[in-house]
């Protein structure tokens, strides 16, 4: 048993980063990727704001977290 | 129920009334089955709604992943346990100590006993596993024990799966929001910030068994060691669930049949009223 007999992972590459790669493309995570966008650019214009975006990342990251946890232990021993 | 003569027409109505066959009406059978069903949705959508993030103090919840230890007759995975306890050991235990396991409760576990005194062996360094009676006795912990930097307690409530989160969730902050030094972003702890700096990160270790270490794969085993850790009964309980189950399969349908048979005299019992002639 090693690396070899599995063909998901290579000596450094974290099947995490590219199950999190696959699963930003969904619609539900591009959508939140770009209300994200969007108040950080606000909050980022506002010279003197007590706002912040942490709302809005975590709606990106619990739309990301749902297809990643789906995927990823296949990839893992 | 029988009528003396003298009974008014009141009370030899209200004797029709309490004559018929015993249990409840379908009516009150349908009436509580709702309000059972209600109870249960109402159950339901309290526990929906309590997973959900409420705006006022932000808690991203952690997803549910797919242990492989999930099913009620899924047993832990011990090599990974084995992998777990090496990450414990060669990363965590520098600041986090584990008073009440000793390497003994390993044999059997994840090491065989000539491994487990192997590695008590190593922690002292002279060759000499701290033995009583020919036991190993040595615990898993810093002496003094705690966390050497002061940073507390780890938090274990949320399970392997806040863990998990935990360890591979470290990110930037989003845009407003910035933390005094020594303290770190991460979504998934209460506050967002938290004094643990990344402490995994891929092949911050080397596995004895040769699997890759990545970083997911060390957050991976080091929860399944985890949950060993606090449950080490945890297997045993499941094989006792199962035996539970069959005897429970075999005498409840066999006590309700008795039951059943014994009120049936009872249950089919009629009350007529005959009317004096």
């Amino acid at each position: 048993l090693g690396a070899s007999s599995f063909p998901y992972l290579l000596w450094q590459f974290d099947p995490l980063t590219t199950v999190r790669e696959q699963c930003e493309q969904l619609e539900k995570c591009v959508k939140a990727q770009e209300r994200l966008d969007l108040c950080d650019e606000h909050v980022c214009s506002q010279s003197h704001t007590e706002e912040d975006c942490t709302g809005e990342l975590f709606d990106f990251l619990h739309a990301r977290d749902h297809c990643v946890a789906h995927k990823l232990f296949n990839n893992l021993k | 129920v029988v009528a003396r003569p003298g009974h008014s027409a009141r009370t030899i109505l209200q004797a029709v009334a309490l004559s018929s066959k015993s249990g409840l009406s379908r009516g009150r059978k349908v009436m509580l089955s709702a309000l059972g069903m209600l109870a249960a949705g109402g159950a339901g959508l309290a526990v929906a709604l309590h997973s959900a993030v409420s705006a006022s103090d932000l808690e991203l919840h952690p997803p549910s992943y797919p242990w492989s230890h999930s099913g009620f007759l899924s047993s832990l995975d011990h090599t990974s346990i084995r992998r777990g306890f090496q990450v414990y050991k060669q990363v965590c235990s520098s600041c986090h100590s584990m008073d009440f396991v000793a390497y003994r409760h390993l044999v059997g576990v994840c090491y065989t006993e000539d491994e487990a005194k192997a590695l008590a062996a190593e922690v002292w360094g002279l060759g000499m596993p701290g033995t009583q009676d020919g036991r190993v006795v040595m615990r898993l912990s810093v002496a003094g024990g705690g966390s050497r930097r002061g940073g507390g307690r780890a938090d274990l409530h949320g399970g392997e799966d806040y863990i998990f989160s935990l360890l591979t969730g470290y990110c930037e902050p989003p845009t407003g929001v910035s933390l005094r030094e020594g303290l770190y972003f991460n979504p998934y702890f209460p506050g967002q910030a938290i004094a643990m700096a990344p402490p995994i990160y891929t092949d911050v270790l080397e596995f004895d068994d040769g699997t890759p270490a990545t970083m997911s794969q060390i957050a991976k085993d080091v929860c399944t060691f985890l949950r060993w850790a606090s449950e080490p009964e945890h297997d045993h309980r499941k094989r006792m669930g199962l035996k539970m189950l069959m005897m429970m399969a075999l005498l409840v349908p066999l006590i309700y049949t008795i039951k059943r048979h014994k009120w049936s005299v009872l249950k089919s019992r009629k009350l007529a009223y005959r009317p004096p002639k």
